[in-house]
C-alpha cells in the first residue's frame, strides 16, 4: 500500500505539479516562428497542393485514405479563394500563437486547420507537418502565454482554470518531452533494421542523394571514416536520447549534439523546418533560470 | 472541500487520458507489430482525428535512393511522345517547398497500389495535359555506388547508375 502510494505520488508530481513555464513560453515563440515561415512558403503554391488542380481532387480525397476517420477534414473548402483565405487565417493564428495571445485557445483552432490541410492531401505532407500536429496538440494544454506574451503585456486576464495542486501546463510540457523521446527512440530502433546503418555507410547514401541534399557533398567519398563515424553517432544519439535526456549529467550534452545534428540536416538537406520544429522542442528540457540568464530576462512574478 | 474533490476527479480523468494517449503514441507507430494488430483499432480514430497517426522512420530502415518518375505524353497524330520528369532535377540550393512536396507526393503515389497511382496520379497528369491520349510512365532509380568503390573526384552523376525500378506502364487518359 505504501509502495502504491509512492507510485501515485510520483505520478502526480511528474504530470501535475506546477513547473516553471518560462521554457514553454520560449518554445511557443520558437515553434511558432518556425511554422509561420514554413507555412508562409506553402502559401505560395497552396493551390497546387490543395485545390482541384492538384493531384487529389476534393471529391476523391476521402477515398485516398478511406479507412481513416477524419472529422476535421470534411468541412474543407472547395473554392480557391476559400482555401487561400483559410490558410491565411491559419498563418494569422500561428502569428497570434507566437505573440502569446490566449495561446491555448489559438492552439486548438490552429490544430483543427492544420489537420484539415494534412488530410486534404496527405501525399504532400512530411515529417514537419505531422510533428506540428503533435506540438499544437500539446500547446492546447499549456498556458504558454503566462510569460513573454502579448496577453501579459496588455494585462488581459488568464482564462486558465485554477487548481492549486494541479497544472495542466505541466502535463502538456511532459507530453512534449515524452513525444520527443518516442520520436528519437523509434527512428533509432527502426534504423537498426537497415544494413546501411549496420555497416556504417547510411550517411553516404543520404549525402549522395541529390534529391535530398542541397550541397555537393561528393568530396565525402575521400573520407569514408568520417561517414562511418557520422553513421554510428546518429544511431547512438537517437537510440540513447530517451535515456540521456532525463539524466541531468548527460542532458545538456545530448541536446547540444542534437542541435548540431539538426543544424547539419538543415544545412545539407534543406530540411530547415523539420529541424526547426524538432530543436524548438528541446527548449522544454532546459532550466527556466538558465534560459532567463541567457536571454537576460528577470524572473517575473506570476 | 468541493474544490479538492473537483481537483481529484480531474486528476483521475486526466490520468486515464494520459495512459490512453501514451499507449496510442507508443503502439501506433508500430501498428504492424503484434501489439499493434491487437490494439491499434482502439487508437486509430483518436490518432487520425488529431493527425498523429504516423510511423517514425526517418531514413530508416535505410535512406531511399534517388528515384523519380519519367512519363511520355502521347497525342493523336504525333509520332513521338514528349517526355517529362517528376520531380524535375533540383536546381537551387535553397529551400524549395514546391520541389520537396512534389517529391513526397511522387514517392507516396509510386509506392501506393497501382489502382491508387492510376486513379490519382495518372489522372492528374491527364488533367495537366488535356491533349494527351495516353501516358507512359516509368520509375527510375539512381543508386550511388558503394563508398568503398568510390574515392576520387567523381561527381555523384558519375558515381550513380540509372536503373528502372518498375516496368514501363501505359495508361489511357479518360
Amino acid at each position: 500500500m505504501k509502495y502504491l502510494r509512492g507510485v501515485f505520488s510520483a505520478w502526480n508530481k511528474f504530470w501535475f505539479a506546477p513547473i516553471d513555464l518560462f521554457p514553454a513560453a520560449v518554445f511557443r515563440i520558437a515553434f511558432a516562428a518556425v511554422i509561420f515561415l514554413q507555412y508562409a512558403f506553402r502559401q505560395v503554391n497552396l493551390l497546387e497542393y490543395y485545390s482541384d488542380r492538384g493531384v487529389v481532387p476534393l471529391a476523391e480525397a476521402t477515398e485516398l485514405l478511406n479507412e481513416i476517420f477524419r472529422p476535421a477534414f470534411f468541412w474543407f473548402p472547395a473554392s480557391d479563394a476559400a482555401i487561400v483565405s483559410l490558410h491565411a487565417l491559419y498563418l494569422l493564428l500561428i502569428l497570434l500563437l507566437g505573440l502569446g495571445f490566449y495561446s491555448r485557445i489559438i492552439a486548438v483552432f490552429a490544430l483543427v486547420i492544420q489537420v484539415a490541410f494534412l488530410y486534404r492531401n496527405y501525399s504532400v505532407a512530411y515529417g514537419a507537418d505531422i510533428i506540428t500536429c503533435y506540438w499544437l496538440l500539446y500547446l492546447c494544454f499549456i498556458e504558454s502565454d503566462r510569460e513573454l506574451s502579448l496577453r501579459k503585456k496588455l494585462k488581459l486576464p488568464s482564462l486558465a482554470p485554477k487548481f492549486s495542486d494541479l497544472s495542466l501546463s505541466t502535463m502538456g510540457v511532459r507530453l512534449i518531452q515524452i513525444q520527443l523521446c518516442v520520436i528519437y527512440g523509434y527512428t533509432g530502433f527502426e534504423k537498426l533494421k537497415g544494413p546501411g546503418w549496420w555497416e556504417g555507410t547510411a550517411i553516404w547514401q543520404v549525402m549522395s542523394n541529390q534529391q535530398l541534399t542541397t550541397l555537393d557533398l561528393s568530396f565525402l567519398q575521400n573520407f569514408p571514416m568520417v561517414i562511418v563515424l557520422m553513421t554510428y553517432s546518429t544511431l547512438i544519439f537517437e537510440i540513447y536520447f530517451p535515456f540521456a535526456v532525463w539524466n541531468p549529467k548527460t542532458r545538456n550534452w545530448w541536446l547540444a549534439i542534437g542541435f548540431m545534428f539538426h543544424v547539419g540536416i538543415a544545412l545539407t538537406m534543406g530540411l530547415i523546418f523539420f529541424s526547426g520544429v524538432m530543436v524548438a522542442a528541446y527548449i522544454v528540457f532546459l532550466n527556466g533560470d538558465y534560459l532567463r540568464a541567457r536571454l537576460n530576462l528577470p524572473r517575473s512574478r506570476v | 472541500m468541493r474544490k479538492l474533490n473537483l481537483s481529484r476527479l480531474l486528476r483521475f480523468a486526466l490520468s486515464v487520458f494520459l495512459l490512453y494517449h501514451l499507449a496510442a503514441i507508443v503502439v501506433m507507430p508500430n501498428a504492424g507489430s503484434l501489439l499493434g494488430r491487437k490494439f491499434s483499432r482502439y487508437f486509430t480514430d483518436y490518432t487520425n482525428t488529431l493527425g498523429i497517426n504516423t510511423t517514425w522512420q526517418f531514413f530508416s530502415p535505410g535512406p531511399a535512393p534517388v528515384f523519380y518518375l519519367e512519363y511520355d505524353i502521347e497525342t493523336a497524330g504525333a509520332e513521338e511522345g514528349v517526355s517529362y520528369q517528376i520531380p524535375p532535377k533540383r536546381r537551387a540550393s535553397y529551400y524549395d517547398d514546391l520541389y520537396n512536396r512534389t517529391l513526397y507526393s511522387m514517392r507516396f503515389f509510386v509506392l501506393a497500389p497501382i489502382d491508387t497511382f492510376e486513379h490519382y496520379f495518372v489522372r492528374s497528369l491527364c488533367r495537366q495535359h488535356p491533349e494527351a491520349e495516353s501516358i507512359t510512365v516509368r520509375t527510375v532509380g539512381e543508386p550511388v555506388v558503394n563508398i568503398e568503390r568510390a574515392g576520387g573526384s567523381e561527381s555523384f552523376d558519375e558515381l550513380s547508375e540509372k536503373i528502372p525500378l518498375k516496368e514501363r506502364q501505359r495508361f489511357h487518359c479518360p
